[in-house]
């Protein structure tokens, strides 16, 4: 396990340098800089030539690839460039909590709704109830999550008036923007949990349960649960991952001050720093995402096996 | 290679952005334009029952809150409503007024100006406001090691813009506090909009012992400010919440005790939270807004110093030919284009100063409508042109690229041009699109025929919207070059009667409109939603939002 851990965490360094790496260059590589001008012209080039200068951009670019490598391995991600006076650390520290604190309520409820459906679904095959959740799942997994949060928006704010529209200072804040991020899920996680509860029904030692006289609700929660959750872990991983840091869309329809809308506004404002600094914090929180799921995988799973 | 990737990433970003625009109707509006009000209109009555607080949104939290780095529209907004500097546009929103400074004095040369400072301006923590801490900040602002964005509005000082080049010493710079409540200005030339400049945010002050705290913009204990406004809670991303300055030198008059502003990006979700009454000021429109509230007393619609216009490329052919550039400005319907395709109440652009500009003679009357129309659409007129050019109904005319941003809007409009050039005139015009970003390194390199632009002034003279049309502004867009017209603005800057100052102006519209090196479309309208109850909300001319005057009933 200790051999394992080593590997992996090797691995990641070198994933992580490879990533940098590349973002580096083709963000360099795309035309147009922090300081280019975007809706109308304004500053003269002589004053923006003297903001480049400020900022280090004159230099050569391997100069300034190899002064980013120096800070970062110091934990410094360095300094926005559109927003004066505010530190890549500074818009982590104070964005993902307000990310991850709606993306884990919508992970959650995902979850719990998600594995009822297709469980319902499941153990009632063909009857009504299953048609009823595959129909929210369809609808689930096919509508984009940016035209269900307008729509939600729309109906919940503009004519019915009952939720707020932006911010997040109370719980009825909260409702809008997690049934946005938990919706897409919910319709995954229900389909995934009905076909693997399905398969895993049909297994003999399910039957043996059955023989044995253990209640039905038994044979469901304890023996097919265990065994039809696997797939459920392993799509876990991706979407801790995305849920956690952030959606650009919820946040931007919903105004919440999290770091998801911070990724977009970063690339078209060419925020170099913000861009990469944000790069570098997800593909950490992927790494240890994945690689916890790995190791949950062993737990939950006693036929897997993790190598040494 | 290079602009391959960019397309790649435009389409990336068009592609994100489909959520702003995925609940616009594309239906055409039909309305009667409001007119233009100025400001909501003052109350009669009051209740001081009522709390005096006002939630405002703006699209994203302002980029800089340091004044003299600040060059930033959005960031203008707030600062205006928290600093003020020696003068300030007053309550109709369309004329400089003394605020910290009491008077002035104007030498002979017209190039010195004396202002005394009002003895009680106050900073927000109650110390006095100096003629020093004037000229620290504009220093400041030219400093080239600060390395300012701002610099560029202060090169109306004499060697100011050697300074920031570091071609002159600090001490050369034409600003110096003679003792704590005099301070004496040296311009490069008489500047007869000075006073309108005094009251863009770069010549706003900022005092020495605040900023050389590091991040003193970034906690409301160490921002000190001017104006009518404090900063007292700030919440990145979120809002920002202001607070009536009780050191304000006009504190008396101001009746708003609490502006919240808040951070809504989408226009949608803005939308939504002015009828849900989560907000009580919206700026930000959607063109389904507007149909809704236009003919409601919530709308008001204020002229903008600034214009729309497509850059013709005088440079190459077939616009190198003065007639053809007319037939083309001459081919379009700008009204369709305003009311089905903008979708907005604003008017369409004859001239080259906008509305919101006074005369300088008539100072009630509007520079636009004193001035006149400059030019008409005539599409016989046009064939007219393009045949005496030598491509009758369009025939032989080279190919012709028409560039514009990757915004819905813009593309939409250059959609509605190139249908009209072929209709009226025969001619088939390409759209190229780009992302904001690389766009304008494209106008710089000269590769398209007609590029859409536009300007938005900084002050009420028409030399804000003309000088950028001058030879040594325009060579990297337009291509043109008249020395008649360099003259005649020229000549504007050096003299101080202001009739034959209005009459240059006037002919160098007029050349513009001989020449047509540009083809004006509209003219800018802000427009904003203010709740029933809400008065005196005031939108300047260059589009600010100021709620110094506002309150509630």
């Amino acid at each position: 396990m200790a051999g394992y851990i080593v590997k992996r965490f090797f691995a990641s360094i070198l994933t992580m340098f490879v990533l940098i790496t590349i973002t580096f260059f083709l963000m360099h590589a795309v035309p147009g800089g922090p300081f280019s001008p975007a809706e109308e012209r304004k500053v003269p080039k002589s004053v923006m030539e003297k903001m480049e200068e400020k900022f280090g951009l004159n230099e050569p670019l391997g100069v300034q690839y190899v002064n980013y490598l120096k800070s970062i391995a110091q934990g410094d991600l360095g300094i926005s460039f559109k927003q004066s006076d505010v530190t890549v650390n500074e818009l982590i520290s104070r964005g993902f909590p307000v990310s991850a604190k709606v993306g884990l309520i919508a992970i959650v409820i995902a979850l719990i709704v998600g594995m009822l459906l297709g469980i319902t679904s499941a153990i009632k095959r063909g009857k009504w109830p299953d048609w009823l959740s595959m129909i929210v799942a369809t609808i689930g997994i096919s509508i984009p999550n940016f035209v269900m949060t307008v729509l939600m928006l729309f109906l919940f704010v503009v004519v019915m008036k009952l939720l707020p529209s932006y911010g997040l200072s109370s719980w009825k804040h909260y409702i809008l923007p997690v049934a946005g991020l938990a919706f897409g899920p919910i319709a995954y996680i229900a389909r995934l949990m009905r076909s693997s509860m399905l398969e895993v029904m049909r297994q003999d030692y399910i039957l043996t349960a059955r023989a044995k006289g253990v209640p039905e609700y038994r044979v469901i929660f304890k023996h097919a649960l265990k065994n039809a959750i696997i797939p459920i872990v392993t799509y876990l991983g991706p979407l801790v991952a995305a849920l956690l840091t952030g959606s650009f869309i919820v946040e931007r329809i919903f105004s919440i001050p999290g770091i998801g809308r911070d990724f977009v506004s970063g690339i078209s404002d060419r925020d170099y720093s913000v861009i990469l600094g944000l790069t570098v914090f997800l593909g950490i929180f992927i790494i240890i995402s994945n690689f916890i799921v790995d190791i949950l995988y062993a737990i939950i799973d006693k036929r897997v096996k993790i190598e040494e | 290679m290079k602009k391959k990737m960019g397309l790649v990433l435009a389409a990336l970003l068009a592609i994100t952005s489909v959520t702003a625009g995925c609940s616009s109707s594309s239906s055409s509006g039909t309305t009667a334009p409001q007119g233009q009000q100025q400001a909501a209109p003052q109350a009669t009555a009051e209740k001081p029952a009522v709390e005096q607080k006002i939630i405002y949104a703006l699209s994203k939290e302002p980029e800089e809150m340091d004044p003299t780095l600040n060059v930033y529209a959005r960031s203008s907004i707030v600062l205006q409503n928290l600093f003020r500097g020696l003068y300030k546009i007053d309550e109709s929103g369309k004329k400089p007024v003394p605020s910290l400074a009491e008077s002035y004095e104007l030498d002979s040369t017209g190039t010195k100006y004396t202002f005394k400072l009002n003895k009680n301006a106050k900073w927000s923590d109650g110390k006095p406001v100096t003629a020093q801490d004037f000229e620290y900040s504009w220093k400041r602002v030219l400093n080239p090691d600060v390395a300012s964005g701002a610099a560029f509005y202060l090169y109306y000082l004499k060697n100011g813009k050697a300074y920031n080049e570091k071609k002159a010493s600090a001490d050369e710079v034409g600003v110096k506090a003679v003792d704590e409540s005099t301070l004496e200005v040296t311009l490069e030339s008489p500047t007869p909009y000075f006073l309108e400049l005094l009251c863009v945010t770069a010549y706003y002050p900022v005092r020495k012992d605040a900023v050389e705290k590091e991040g003193w913009t970034k906690s409301p204990e160490t921002y000190l400010t001017t104006g009518p406004f404090v900063l007292s809670e700030l919440k990145p991303k979120e809002k920002y919440v202001l607070k009536k300055n009780p050191n304000y030198l006009e504190a008396d008059k101001v009746k708003l005790d609490t502006l919240e502003i808040v951070f809504i990006e989408s226009s949608e979700a803005e939308l939504a939270a002015y009828t849900n009454d989560e907000i009580q000021v919206s700026d930000n429109m959607t063109p389904e807004g507007m149909k809704r509230f236009e003919n409601t007393p919530e709308f008001f619609s204020v002229p903008r110093i600034g214009m729309q216009y497509f850059d013709f490329n005088a440079s190459k052919k077939p616009f190198d030919d003065a007639k053809v550039r007319k037939a083309f400005s001459m081919a379009i319907n700008r009204e369709q284009i305003i009311k089905s395709i903008v979708q907005s109440v604003e008017k369409p652009a004859f001239g080259f100063v906008p509305y919101g500009i006074p005369d300088g003679v008539q100072k009630d009357k509007e520079y636009r409508d004193v001035a006149g129309n400059m030019f008409t659409e005539n599409v016989d007129e046009a064939k007219k042109l393009l045949a005496e050019a030598g491509y009758p109904d369009g025939q032989g005319i080279p190919e012709i690229t028409m560039i514009v941003m990757a915004s819905q809007s813009d593309k939409d409009i250059a959609q509605a041009l190139q249908s009209m050039w072929k209709q009226n005139l025969g001619v088939n015009v390409n759209i190229e699109t780009f992302e904001s970003k690389v766009y304008w390194d494209e106008i710089e390199n000269g590769s398209f025929n007609i590029a859409s632009d536009g300007w938005t002034g900084d002050y009420p003279d028409p030399m804000t919207n003309l000088d950028i049309f001058e030879s040594v502004n325009a060579s990297d867009d337009i291509r043109w070059s008249n020395p008649e017209y360099d003259r005649l603005l020229d000549e504007n800057r050096k003299i101080s009667d202001q009739a034959k100052r209005m009459e240059n102006y006037a002919k160098a519209e007029k050349i513009l409109a001989d020449e047509m090196p540009l083809m004006p479309l509209r003219f800018y309208e802000d427009q904003f939603l203010a709740k029933p109850n809400v008065k005196g909300v005031l939108k300047n001319y260059i589009g600010h939002t100021i709620f110094e005057y506002a309150h509630v009933e």
